[in-house]
């Protein structure tokens, strides 16, 4: 989500290098993370959904195909968003069970000033989805639904795009039985940027997961409807750096020599020679381009490229107030929340004792100069930092800033715990570490807590996805506490 | 000289040699082509 507005801005840039027709698509799994969401973190991931939202209008994109995780929500959730959607939802086999019919559109067709672009949506389709009785609504094998609408898109557009939220598999399968579609994009979750490969007729290409990358293409989409060999396109584009280089060469020597000597010079002599035998090789490759283009038979092109959505990229400022609308709006339901169950229970954090924890303070009665080392570390800042964000109430958060049993962290119905954590615990304090010390504090048997975590401990936070640099040996070095019993 | 005439115009006609992954674009491009997926992924910026 942080990456939005540095897509905004990335989008806004680009449109204005090149002055020709664009279209913006997103191959889906836009609004939630999951397929399935705890009750917990519905009403903030509802909140996020509709910032997306918001955000994707603002970018002026044209489609984005249904991903399953985009039904995370509920069927009628999806219906509400589109509602307010600028963008086209594609779904050609997410139908309703009575009639098969398309909840959603099934296709889009957009028509530039020489070019008519059709784009197909396709939900991923393994049988697991399942809907109420009341949603009437079944996901179709992509087979039962896309001939129909390939023969109907195919007749009446020049370029065929689909979005698919199948597996790789399934896309390079439906490239294998239709060569009528041109492009796939494909939106595998939790996959890497994969740039366009040729199957059959077929481009299949996908930008990385968390939406950290935006993906690009330059296409000169010709009569012929076909992807040039690679080939003959690349020998020209070597040709040409090659040309390059050698016009280099020619006019450093040019500027070094007198011009009367020039006829001598062997060196510059040579190098005129082979540009003149590049230029003829170069002419060659361009006059067969342009006869088959003259015919309709050049072949189309494209240049690929990935922007990674990097931090220190500039912010769009008007998605970026949506970021941060997003943000403030769901940590404000979570302070609501929170107050609500201090209401209810009539204390506004729960008390130690319902805790397995002793709480960093008790451990810091014997274990000094480990303490004083621990309170050095990002681990006992982690809650402030979250509160310096106003994100101290953000179920999303919490888990990783705070000292709970993983359990409770996984979000359960009952969120109150989090939200309501005695300050003891409102930081990653020992016991996530060493395990809950209530135990060992009363009978300081050290055979009661584990000294060395596991490396599975660390990974429930530090995944690859929040900490790319997590080395579980280097950084537990780094972590340790220092030696000694107290 | 006339040789040499047509060699100068050519080049200022072609494009300089591009660094492309994929393949290379050869003509005059029509389209422009935006995609992403996933967009919310794992990662929020929490703190």
């Amino acid at each position: 989500m942080g990456g939005l507005s540095k897509k905004a801005y990335q989008l806004e840039k680009i449109q204005g290098l090149y002055e020709i027709p664009y279209l913006t698509v997103d191959g889906g799994n836009l609004l939630f993370k999951h397929e399935r969401i705890a009750p917990a973190l519905l009403q903030q991931m509802t909140i996020t959904a509709e910032g997306i939202i918001d955000a994707y209008n603002l970018m002026q994109y044209d489609a984005v195909a249904v991903g399953r995780n985009d039904l995370a929500g509920g069927l009628s959730f999806l219906k509400e968003q589109a509602a307010s959607a600028q963008f086209t939802w594609l779904s050609a086999n997410l139908v309703h069970k009575s009639d098969k019919k398309p909840i959603f559109s099934a296709s889009l067709i957009r028509r530039f000033d020489n070019l008519t672009v059709g784009i197909i949506g396709l939900t991923g389709h393994d049988g697991k989805i399942q809907f109420q009785d009341n949603e009437d609504a079944v996901i179709l094998p992509w087979q039962e639904v896309l001939p129909d609408y390939i023969a109907d898109l195919s007749s009446r557009c020049d370029l065929l795009i689909l979005l698919s939220n199948n597996t790789t598999k399934q896309n390079q399968e439906i490239a294998e039985s239709f060569e009528e579609i041109h492009l796939i994009i494909q939106s595998k979750p939790r996959s890497g940027n994969s740039a366009p490969k040729l199957i059959n007729k077929s481009l299949i290409a996908q930008t990385g997961k968390q939406g950290k990358y935006l993906g690009w293409m330059l296409i000169d989409w010709q009569q012929s409807k076909t992807w040039g060999r690679k080939g003959d396109i690349k020998e020209m584009a070597i040709k040409k750096q090659e040309l390059d280089g050698i016009n280099g060469r020619i006019s450093r020597i040019e500027r070094r020599e007198k011009k009367e000597d020039l006829a001598a010079n062997s060196s510059y002599q040579n190098l005129l020679r082979s540009r003149e035998r590049l230029l003829s090789s170069i002419i060659f490759l361009e006059n067969e381009l342009h006869d088959l283009k003259k015919t309709g038979h050049a072949p189309s092109t494209y240049e690929n490229n990935f922007i990674a959505l990097d931090i220190k990229l500039p912010d769009q400022p008007d998605v970026e107030k949506i970021v941060k609308r997003i943000k403030k709006d769901i940590n404000q339901a979570g302070r609501s929340r929170a107050a609500k169950a201090a209401t209810s229970t009539g204390r506004p954090e729960m008390p130690i004792e319902k805790f397995v924890f002793a709480g960093w303070q008790v451990c810091a009665q014997c274990h000094r100069p480990q303490t004083a080392f621990w309170e050095k570390t990002d681990h006992s800042s982690a809650y402030q930092t979250l509160v310096e964000q106003e994100q101290q109430f953000n179920l999303d958060c919490l888990p990783c800033h705070v000292t709970a049993e993983y359990e409770t962290t996984k979000i359960s119905d009952d969120d109150s715990v989090l939200l309501s954590l005695p300050a003891v615990l409102q930081q990653v304090g020992c016991e996530i570490c060493h395990g809950p010390g209530k135990t060992h504090a009363a009978s300081q048997d050290p055979s009661q807590i584990s000294r060395r975590p596991a490396a599975s401990i660390c990974l429930r936070c530090h995944t690859p996805e929040r900490d790319e640099e997590f080395n579980y040996e280097n950084d537990l070095e780094r972590i340790a506490c220092p030696a000694g019993k107290r | 000289m006339h040789r040499l005439i047509i060699l100068i115009v050519f080049l200022s006609l072609i494009p300089s040699g591009s660094t492309i992954a994929g393949s290379a674009g050869i003509g005059k491009q029509n389209l422009l082509l935006f995609y992403s997926n996933d967009v919310i992924g794992e990662t929020e910026p929490c703190g």
